[in-house]
Protein backbone atom coordinates (compact mmCIF):
# COMPACT_ATOMS: atom_id res chain seq x y z
CA UNK A 1 0.00 0.00 0.00
CA UNK A 2 1.31 3.39 -1.01
CA UNK A 3 0.71 6.97 -0.32
CA UNK A 4 2.39 8.82 -2.72
CA UNK A 5 3.26 13.16 -2.73
CA UNK A 6 0.94 14.00 0.82
CA UNK A 7 1.06 17.68 1.35
CA UNK A 8 -0.94 18.52 4.56
CA UNK A 9 -0.41 21.95 6.77
CA UNK A 10 -1.89 23.46 9.92
CA UNK A 11 -2.20 27.01 8.97
CA UNK A 12 1.86 28.40 8.30
CA UNK A 13 3.20 25.15 9.32
CA UNK A 14 3.53 22.30 6.85
CA UNK A 15 3.35 19.17 8.14
CA UNK A 16 3.92 17.03 5.47
CA UNK A 17 5.28 18.27 2.08
CA UNK A 18 5.58 15.55 -0.72
CA UNK A 19 5.83 12.58 1.45
CA UNK A 20 5.66 9.03 -0.09
CA UNK A 21 5.58 6.14 2.10
CA UNK A 22 4.76 2.72 1.25
CA UNK A 23 3.64 0.12 3.66
CA UNK A 24 4.00 -3.55 3.36
CA UNK A 25 1.01 -5.83 2.81
CA UNK A 26 0.20 -7.61 5.30
CA UNK A 27 2.24 -6.81 7.56
CA UNK A 28 2.37 -4.89 10.57
CA UNK A 29 4.08 -1.38 10.25
CA UNK A 30 4.80 0.72 13.58
CA UNK A 31 5.11 4.56 13.42
CA UNK A 32 7.43 5.64 15.87
CA UNK A 33 8.29 9.68 16.63
CA UNK A 34 8.08 12.22 19.05
CA UNK A 35 4.79 13.70 20.04
CA UNK A 36 3.12 15.95 17.78
CA UNK A 37 5.52 15.23 14.77
CA UNK A 38 2.39 14.25 12.55
CA UNK A 39 1.69 10.48 13.03
CA UNK A 40 -1.74 10.29 13.51
CA UNK A 41 -1.83 13.18 10.91
CA UNK A 42 -0.47 10.60 8.73
CA UNK A 43 -3.05 8.06 9.64
CA UNK A 44 -5.76 9.86 9.36
CA UNK A 45 -4.47 11.16 5.79
CA UNK A 46 -4.37 7.40 4.99
CA UNK A 47 -8.08 6.91 6.25
CA UNK A 48 -9.25 9.89 4.12
CA UNK A 49 -7.49 8.70 1.26
CA UNK A 50 -8.64 5.36 1.70
CA UNK A 51 -11.94 6.52 2.45
CA UNK A 52 -13.84 4.74 -1.08
CA UNK A 53 -12.43 1.46 -0.05
CA UNK A 54 -12.85 -0.46 3.41
CA UNK A 55 -10.24 0.90 6.45
CA UNK A 56 -10.32 -0.11 10.39
CA UNK A 57 -9.18 2.09 12.89
CA UNK A 58 -8.80 0.92 16.84
CA UNK A 59 -8.68 4.98 17.82
CA UNK A 60 -7.18 5.76 21.46
CA UNK A 61 -10.16 4.97 23.27
CA UNK A 62 -12.49 2.45 22.08
CA UNK A 63 -15.16 4.64 20.98
CA UNK A 64 -18.07 2.10 21.23
CA UNK A 65 -21.29 3.69 21.01
CA UNK A 66 -22.41 3.89 24.75
CA UNK A 67 -26.26 3.12 24.54
CA UNK A 68 -25.50 -0.01 21.74
CA UNK A 69 -24.59 -3.47 23.12
CA UNK A 70 -21.01 -4.69 22.43
CA UNK A 71 -22.80 -7.00 19.83
CA UNK A 72 -25.09 -4.29 18.00
CA UNK A 73 -21.54 -2.37 18.27
CA UNK A 74 -20.06 -4.51 15.80
CA UNK A 75 -23.12 -5.34 13.62
CA UNK A 76 -23.52 -1.58 12.61
CA UNK A 77 -20.41 -1.43 10.99
CA UNK A 78 -21.23 -4.67 9.02
CA UNK A 79 -23.23 -5.55 6.00
CA UNK A 80 -24.98 -8.56 5.38
CA UNK A 81 -28.39 -10.52 6.90
CA UNK A 82 -29.26 -9.72 10.23
CA UNK A 83 -27.78 -13.68 11.03
CA UNK A 84 -25.25 -13.22 9.04
CA UNK A 85 -24.11 -10.02 10.97
CA UNK A 86 -24.45 -11.23 14.32
CA UNK A 87 -22.66 -14.17 13.80
CA UNK A 88 -19.81 -12.27 12.91
CA UNK A 89 -19.87 -10.25 15.44
CA UNK A 90 -20.58 -12.98 18.16
CA UNK A 91 -17.45 -14.67 16.02
CA UNK A 92 -14.91 -11.82 16.58
CA UNK A 93 -16.41 -10.84 20.22
CA UNK A 94 -15.03 -14.77 21.38
CA UNK A 95 -11.83 -14.58 19.48
CA UNK A 96 -11.25 -11.41 22.10
CA UNK A 97 -13.05 -13.49 25.28
CA UNK A 98 -16.46 -11.24 25.10
CA UNK A 99 -18.63 -13.74 23.57
CA UNK A 100 -20.43 -13.93 26.89
CA UNK A 101 -20.75 -10.43 27.40
CA UNK A 102 -22.42 -9.85 23.69
CA UNK A 103 -25.08 -8.43 25.19
CA UNK A 104 -23.92 -5.83 27.84
CA UNK A 105 -23.31 -1.83 27.54
CA UNK A 106 -19.88 -0.79 27.10
CA UNK A 107 -20.59 1.17 30.50
CA UNK A 108 -20.61 -1.86 32.26
CA UNK A 109 -17.03 -3.11 30.83
CA UNK A 110 -13.77 -2.56 32.25
CA UNK A 111 -11.22 -0.19 30.04
CA UNK A 112 -9.63 -2.89 29.34
CA UNK A 113 -12.64 -4.96 28.04
CA UNK A 114 -13.56 -1.88 26.04
CA UNK A 115 -10.30 -1.79 23.94
CA UNK A 116 -10.87 -5.44 23.76
CA UNK A 117 -14.19 -4.78 22.17
CA UNK A 118 -12.90 -2.26 20.20
CA UNK A 119 -10.36 -4.71 18.58
CA UNK A 120 -13.00 -7.16 17.81
CA UNK A 121 -15.29 -4.66 16.25
CA UNK A 122 -11.98 -3.33 13.69
CA UNK A 123 -11.22 -6.93 12.97
CA UNK A 124 -14.59 -7.86 12.14
CA UNK A 125 -14.41 -5.50 9.96
CA UNK A 126 -13.86 -7.13 6.81
CA UNK A 127 -11.43 -4.67 5.48
CA UNK A 128 -7.42 -5.37 4.02
CA UNK A 129 -6.01 -2.51 5.90
CA UNK A 130 -6.15 -1.68 10.00
CA UNK A 131 -5.03 1.76 11.35
CA UNK A 132 -4.45 2.04 15.40
CA UNK A 133 -3.28 4.97 16.45
CA UNK A 134 -2.04 4.38 20.31
CA UNK A 135 -4.77 2.09 21.44
CA UNK A 136 -2.80 0.58 24.00
CA UNK A 137 -1.38 4.20 25.31
CA UNK A 138 -4.20 4.57 28.33
CA UNK A 139 -4.05 0.66 29.61
CA UNK A 140 -1.51 -0.23 32.45
CA UNK A 141 1.70 -2.36 31.35
CA UNK A 142 0.25 -5.72 31.92
CA UNK A 143 -2.78 -5.68 30.53
CA UNK A 144 -0.94 -3.34 27.41
CA UNK A 145 0.85 -6.62 26.79
CA UNK A 146 -2.10 -8.78 26.42
CA UNK A 147 -4.10 -6.14 24.21
CA UNK A 148 -1.06 -6.97 21.89
CA UNK A 149 -0.40 -10.58 22.38
CA UNK A 150 -4.84 -10.39 21.70
CA UNK A 151 -4.06 -8.23 18.06
CA UNK A 152 -0.98 -10.51 17.26
CA UNK A 153 -2.90 -13.49 17.51
CA UNK A 154 -5.64 -12.10 14.97
CA UNK A 155 -3.51 -10.96 12.80
CA UNK A 156 -1.67 -14.45 12.35
CA UNK A 157 -5.34 -15.59 11.77
CA UNK A 158 -6.22 -12.85 9.37
CA UNK A 159 -2.69 -11.29 7.85
CA UNK A 160 -4.43 -7.59 7.73
CA UNK A 161 -2.28 -4.52 6.62
CA UNK A 162 -1.91 -2.95 10.27
CA UNK A 163 -0.23 0.19 10.51
CA UNK A 164 -0.10 1.21 13.68
CA UNK A 165 1.25 4.78 15.36
CA UNK A 166 3.01 4.61 18.86
CA UNK A 167 5.31 6.32 20.72
CA UNK A 168 6.49 3.20 23.02
CA UNK A 169 9.59 2.16 21.68
CA UNK A 170 8.51 -1.69 23.88
CA UNK A 171 5.01 -1.47 22.16
CA UNK A 172 6.69 -1.39 18.60
CA UNK A 173 9.05 -4.02 19.15
CA UNK A 174 6.56 -6.25 21.03
CA UNK A 175 4.01 -5.38 17.93
CA UNK A 176 5.35 -4.75 14.69
CA UNK A 177 7.12 -6.62 11.73
CA UNK A 178 8.62 -3.34 10.59
CA UNK A 179 9.20 0.61 12.05
CA UNK A 180 9.06 3.53 10.72
CA UNK A 181 10.69 6.46 12.71
CA UNK A 182 9.15 9.87 11.72
CA UNK A 183 10.62 13.57 12.28
CA UNK A 184 11.29 17.12 11.70
CA UNK A 185 9.04 19.64 9.61
CA UNK A 186 8.32 19.26 7.24
CA UNK A 187 7.95 15.44 8.24
CA UNK A 188 10.49 12.71 6.85
CA UNK A 189 11.40 9.88 7.59
CA UNK A 190 14.72 9.40 9.52
CA UNK A 191 14.11 5.24 9.96
CA UNK A 192 12.79 2.63 8.11
CA UNK A 193 13.48 -0.75 9.25
CA UNK A 194 12.64 -4.26 10.25
CA UNK A 195 11.77 -4.71 13.89
CA UNK A 196 14.53 -7.18 14.79
CA UNK A 197 16.26 -8.01 17.86
CA UNK A 198 18.84 -4.96 17.12
CA UNK A 199 16.31 -2.83 16.82
CA UNK A 200 16.43 -1.26 20.00
CA UNK A 201 19.88 -0.84 19.54
CA UNK A 202 19.50 0.45 15.91
CA UNK A 203 16.85 2.97 17.40
CA UNK A 204 19.54 3.92 20.02
CA UNK A 205 21.82 4.84 17.13
CA UNK A 206 19.60 6.81 15.73
CA UNK A 207 18.17 8.64 18.66
CA UNK A 208 22.33 10.04 19.61
CA UNK A 209 22.44 11.09 15.91
CA UNK A 210 19.44 13.20 16.51
CA UNK A 211 19.39 14.91 19.71
CA UNK A 212 17.05 14.73 22.28
CA UNK A 213 13.82 13.75 19.71
CA UNK A 214 12.00 12.09 21.79
CA UNK B 1 -48.38 30.71 57.49
CA UNK B 2 -47.72 33.94 55.81
CA UNK B 3 -51.07 33.63 53.88
CA UNK B 4 -52.94 33.28 56.68
CA UNK B 5 -51.21 36.33 58.17
CA UNK B 6 -52.12 38.19 55.22
CA UNK B 7 -55.68 37.44 54.81
CA UNK B 8 -55.85 38.30 58.78
CA UNK B 9 -53.93 41.45 58.35
CA UNK B 10 -56.43 42.03 54.80
CA UNK B 11 -59.13 40.80 56.37
CA UNK B 12 -60.95 41.22 53.13
CA UNK B 13 -62.02 37.61 51.72
CA UNK B 14 -62.46 39.67 48.06
CA UNK B 15 -58.45 40.50 48.11
CA UNK B 16 -57.08 37.41 50.31
CA UNK B 17 -59.27 34.92 51.13
CA UNK B 18 -58.00 32.28 54.27
CA UNK B 19 -56.58 29.12 53.60
CA UNK B 20 -59.44 27.36 55.18
CA UNK B 21 -62.01 29.17 53.17
CA UNK B 22 -59.93 28.49 50.10
CA UNK B 23 -59.92 24.70 51.03
CA UNK B 24 -63.81 24.27 51.90
CA UNK B 25 -64.05 26.23 48.35
CA UNK B 26 -61.69 23.32 46.48
CA UNK B 27 -63.95 20.90 48.45
CA UNK B 28 -67.23 22.07 46.76
CA UNK B 29 -65.65 22.65 43.40
CA UNK B 30 -64.90 18.96 43.06
CA UNK B 31 -67.79 18.12 44.11
CA UNK B 32 -69.63 20.14 41.34
CA UNK B 33 -70.92 18.29 38.27
CA UNK B 34 -68.49 20.58 35.79
CA UNK B 35 -65.71 20.07 37.68
CA UNK B 36 -64.89 16.83 35.82
CA UNK B 37 -65.80 18.00 32.77
CA UNK B 38 -63.73 21.03 33.30
CA UNK B 39 -60.44 19.07 33.77
CA UNK B 40 -60.65 16.70 31.22
CA UNK B 41 -61.25 19.92 28.29
CA UNK B 42 -58.04 21.92 30.15
CA UNK B 43 -56.42 18.11 30.17
CA UNK B 44 -57.19 17.57 26.92
CA UNK B 45 -56.07 21.16 25.13
CA UNK B 46 -52.69 20.80 27.11
CA UNK B 47 -52.06 17.35 26.16
CA UNK B 48 -52.66 17.98 22.47
CA UNK B 49 -50.98 20.95 22.32
CA UNK B 50 -48.00 19.47 24.18
CA UNK B 51 -48.09 16.38 21.75
CA UNK B 52 -48.29 18.54 18.86
CA UNK B 53 -44.95 21.00 20.04
CA UNK B 54 -43.21 17.37 20.33
CA UNK B 55 -43.62 16.27 17.20
CA UNK B 56 -43.04 19.74 15.48
CA UNK B 57 -39.71 20.42 17.74
CA UNK B 58 -38.68 16.91 17.27
CA UNK B 59 -38.35 17.55 13.20
CA UNK B 60 -37.15 21.25 13.66
CA UNK B 61 -34.91 20.34 15.99
CA UNK B 62 -32.99 17.81 14.51
CA UNK B 63 -33.18 19.95 11.35
CA UNK B 64 -31.86 22.91 13.44
CA UNK B 65 -28.98 20.55 14.99
CA UNK B 66 -27.71 18.77 11.46
CA UNK B 67 -27.83 22.09 9.09
CA UNK B 68 -26.40 25.28 9.81
CA UNK B 69 -28.08 26.93 7.44
CA UNK B 70 -31.90 25.30 8.41
CA UNK B 71 -31.05 26.39 11.96
CA UNK B 72 -30.11 30.07 10.39
CA UNK B 73 -33.00 30.10 8.80
CA UNK B 74 -34.96 28.95 11.60
CA UNK B 75 -33.46 31.32 13.89
CA UNK B 76 -35.39 34.38 13.09
CA UNK B 77 -38.25 32.87 13.57
CA UNK B 78 -37.84 31.63 17.10
CA UNK B 79 -36.66 35.10 18.49
CA UNK B 80 -39.26 36.51 17.06
CA UNK B 81 -41.39 33.76 19.10
CA UNK B 82 -39.98 33.87 22.54
CA UNK B 83 -39.78 37.66 21.76
CA UNK B 84 -43.55 38.21 21.17
CA UNK B 85 -45.52 38.30 24.35
CA UNK B 86 -48.09 35.49 24.97
CA UNK B 87 -51.19 38.08 25.06
CA UNK B 88 -50.57 39.54 21.73
CA UNK B 89 -50.23 35.65 20.62
CA UNK B 90 -54.10 35.02 22.23
CA UNK B 91 -55.20 38.16 20.98
CA UNK B 92 -53.95 37.75 17.51
CA UNK B 93 -54.98 34.01 17.74
CA UNK B 94 -58.79 35.01 18.99
CA UNK B 95 -58.93 36.86 15.41
CA UNK B 96 -57.88 33.89 13.65
CA UNK B 97 -59.70 30.91 15.55
CA UNK B 98 -62.49 29.86 17.64
CA UNK B 99 -61.81 30.30 21.50
CA UNK B 100 -61.67 26.46 22.10
CA UNK B 101 -58.64 26.56 19.61
CA UNK B 102 -56.59 29.63 20.90
CA UNK B 103 -55.09 28.01 24.39
CA UNK B 104 -53.89 25.13 22.08
CA UNK B 105 -52.81 27.25 19.39
CA UNK B 106 -50.74 29.80 22.04
CA UNK B 107 -49.05 26.73 23.83
CA UNK B 108 -47.76 25.06 21.14
CA UNK B 109 -46.07 28.63 19.95
CA UNK B 110 -45.14 29.05 23.54
CA UNK B 111 -43.41 25.72 23.58
CA UNK B 112 -41.53 24.61 20.40
CA UNK B 113 -38.88 27.20 20.61
CA UNK B 114 -37.77 25.86 23.72
CA UNK B 115 -38.00 21.94 23.03
CA UNK B 116 -36.62 22.71 19.00
CA UNK B 117 -33.78 24.56 20.84
CA UNK B 118 -33.16 21.79 23.73
CA UNK B 119 -33.12 19.39 20.79
CA UNK B 120 -31.07 21.28 18.15
CA UNK B 121 -28.44 21.41 20.95
CA UNK B 122 -28.67 17.44 21.41
CA UNK B 123 -28.17 16.71 18.35
CA UNK B 124 -24.86 19.17 18.39
CA UNK B 125 -23.54 17.99 21.29
CA UNK B 126 -23.17 14.43 19.84
CA UNK B 127 -19.93 12.66 20.18
CA UNK B 128 -17.59 13.68 18.12
CA UNK B 129 -15.15 10.70 18.33
CA UNK B 130 -17.99 8.43 18.05
CA UNK B 131 -19.27 10.45 14.79
CA UNK B 132 -15.21 9.86 13.41
CA UNK B 133 -15.56 6.61 14.07
CA UNK B 134 -19.10 6.33 12.01
CA UNK B 135 -17.09 8.23 9.12
CA UNK B 136 -14.29 5.70 9.38
CA UNK B 137 -16.81 2.86 9.13
CA UNK B 138 -18.78 4.23 6.88
CA UNK B 139 -22.11 4.51 8.90
CA UNK B 140 -25.16 5.17 6.61
CA UNK B 141 -26.76 8.51 7.40
CA UNK B 142 -29.58 7.26 8.73
CA UNK B 143 -27.63 5.13 11.11
CA UNK B 144 -25.58 7.99 12.42
CA UNK B 145 -29.20 9.73 13.11
CA UNK B 146 -30.37 6.25 14.63
CA UNK B 147 -27.57 5.27 16.74
CA UNK B 148 -25.66 8.49 17.45
CA UNK B 149 -27.39 11.50 16.61
CA UNK B 150 -31.04 10.98 18.15
CA UNK B 151 -29.64 9.00 21.38
CA UNK B 152 -27.69 12.09 22.55
CA UNK B 153 -30.06 14.18 22.08
CA UNK B 154 -32.40 11.91 23.90
CA UNK B 155 -31.36 13.23 27.02
CA UNK B 156 -31.74 17.02 25.99
CA UNK B 157 -35.28 16.75 24.03
CA UNK B 158 -36.63 14.54 27.80
CA UNK B 159 -35.03 18.10 29.98
CA UNK B 160 -36.74 20.37 27.20
CA UNK B 161 -39.76 18.24 27.11
CA UNK B 162 -39.96 18.38 30.62
CA UNK B 163 -39.73 22.45 31.10
CA UNK B 164 -42.33 22.76 28.00
CA UNK B 165 -45.01 20.59 30.15
CA UNK B 166 -45.11 23.24 32.87
CA UNK B 167 -44.95 25.83 30.43
CA UNK B 168 -47.89 24.07 28.40
CA UNK B 169 -49.99 23.90 31.34
CA UNK B 170 -49.65 27.91 32.41
CA UNK B 171 -50.20 29.11 28.88
CA UNK B 172 -53.24 26.61 28.39
CA UNK B 173 -55.01 28.18 31.30
CA UNK B 174 -53.93 31.72 30.33
CA UNK B 175 -55.32 30.80 26.64
CA UNK B 176 -58.53 30.06 28.36
CA UNK B 177 -58.51 33.36 30.70
CA UNK B 178 -58.52 35.39 27.78
CA UNK B 179 -60.20 33.59 25.50
CA UNK B 180 -62.84 32.10 27.38
CA UNK B 181 -64.06 29.08 25.46
CA UNK B 182 -66.98 27.22 27.36
CA UNK B 183 -65.41 24.78 28.87
CA UNK B 184 -61.59 24.97 31.25
CA UNK B 185 -59.78 25.75 34.06
CA UNK B 186 -58.75 29.52 32.63
CA UNK B 187 -62.77 30.16 31.67
CA UNK B 188 -64.19 28.67 35.36
CA UNK B 189 -61.20 31.08 36.88
CA UNK B 190 -62.56 33.75 34.36
CA UNK B 191 -66.01 33.34 35.45
CA UNK B 192 -65.23 33.83 39.04
CA UNK B 193 -63.23 36.82 39.00
CA UNK B 194 -66.26 38.29 36.95
CA UNK B 195 -68.55 37.11 39.97
CA UNK B 196 -65.85 38.69 42.27
CA UNK B 197 -65.48 34.81 44.03
CA UNK B 198 -61.53 34.87 45.41
CA UNK B 199 -61.68 31.63 46.55
CA UNK B 200 -63.04 29.87 43.34
CA UNK B 201 -60.48 32.00 41.88
CA UNK B 202 -57.53 30.93 44.62
CA UNK B 203 -58.98 26.98 44.74
CA UNK B 204 -58.87 27.00 40.48
CA UNK B 205 -55.23 28.13 40.63
CA UNK B 206 -54.35 25.18 43.34
CA UNK B 207 -56.76 22.37 40.90
CA UNK B 208 -53.77 23.96 37.73
CA UNK B 209 -51.01 23.78 40.06
CA UNK B 210 -51.87 20.21 41.29
CA UNK B 211 -52.38 19.33 37.42
CA UNK B 212 -49.20 20.85 36.05
CA UNK B 213 -47.25 18.38 39.48
CA UNK B 214 -49.27 15.46 38.60
CA UNK B 215 -48.61 15.72 35.41
CA UNK B 216 -44.83 16.46 35.62
CA UNK B 217 -44.20 13.36 37.90
CA UNK B 218 -46.15 10.98 35.80
CA UNK B 219 -44.02 12.34 32.49
CA UNK B 220 -40.53 11.71 34.95
CA UNK B 221 -42.48 8.22 36.19
CA UNK B 222 -42.66 7.08 32.26
CA UNK B 223 -39.43 8.18 31.94
CA UNK B 224 -38.15 6.60 34.47
CA UNK B 225 -39.90 3.17 33.43
CA UNK B 226 -39.02 3.94 29.81
CA UNK B 227 -34.63 3.95 31.13
CA UNK B 228 -35.74 0.81 33.22
CA UNK B 229 -37.74 -1.14 29.96
CA UNK B 230 -35.12 0.01 27.31
CA UNK B 231 -32.04 -1.39 30.08
CA UNK B 232 -33.67 -4.62 30.84
CA UNK B 233 -34.54 -5.61 27.33
CA UNK B 234 -31.31 -4.45 26.07
CA UNK B 235 -32.43 -1.96 23.33
CA UNK B 236 -30.95 1.58 22.13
Amino acid sequence: MQITKLNVSFGERTIFSDFSISFEDHAVTVILGPSGCGKTTLLNSIALEKADSMVSYIFQEPRLIPWCTLEKNITLILKGSPEQKRERSLLYLAKVGLEKRAGEYPGKLSGGERQRAAIARAFAYPSPVLLMDEPFQSQDPGLKLQLISLVKELQAEEKRTIIAVTHDVREAVALADRALILNGSPVSIILDTPVTTHFEQQLSEVLTCQTSIW
Amino acid sequence: MLWYIAALIIDSPFIIPTPASVILDLFILIKTPVFNSMITVTCFRGLLAFGISLVCSFFLGLGSGISATFSAALRPWMTTIKATPVVAFILIALLWFGSSIVPIFVAVLMTVPVMTEAIAQGVRSSDKGLLEMARVYHFSRRDVLLHIQLPSALPFFLGGAGASLGLTWKVVVAGEILSSPRMGIGSAMQTAKIHLETPRVFSLTITAILLSIITELLFDFFIYLSVRYNRQEGKE
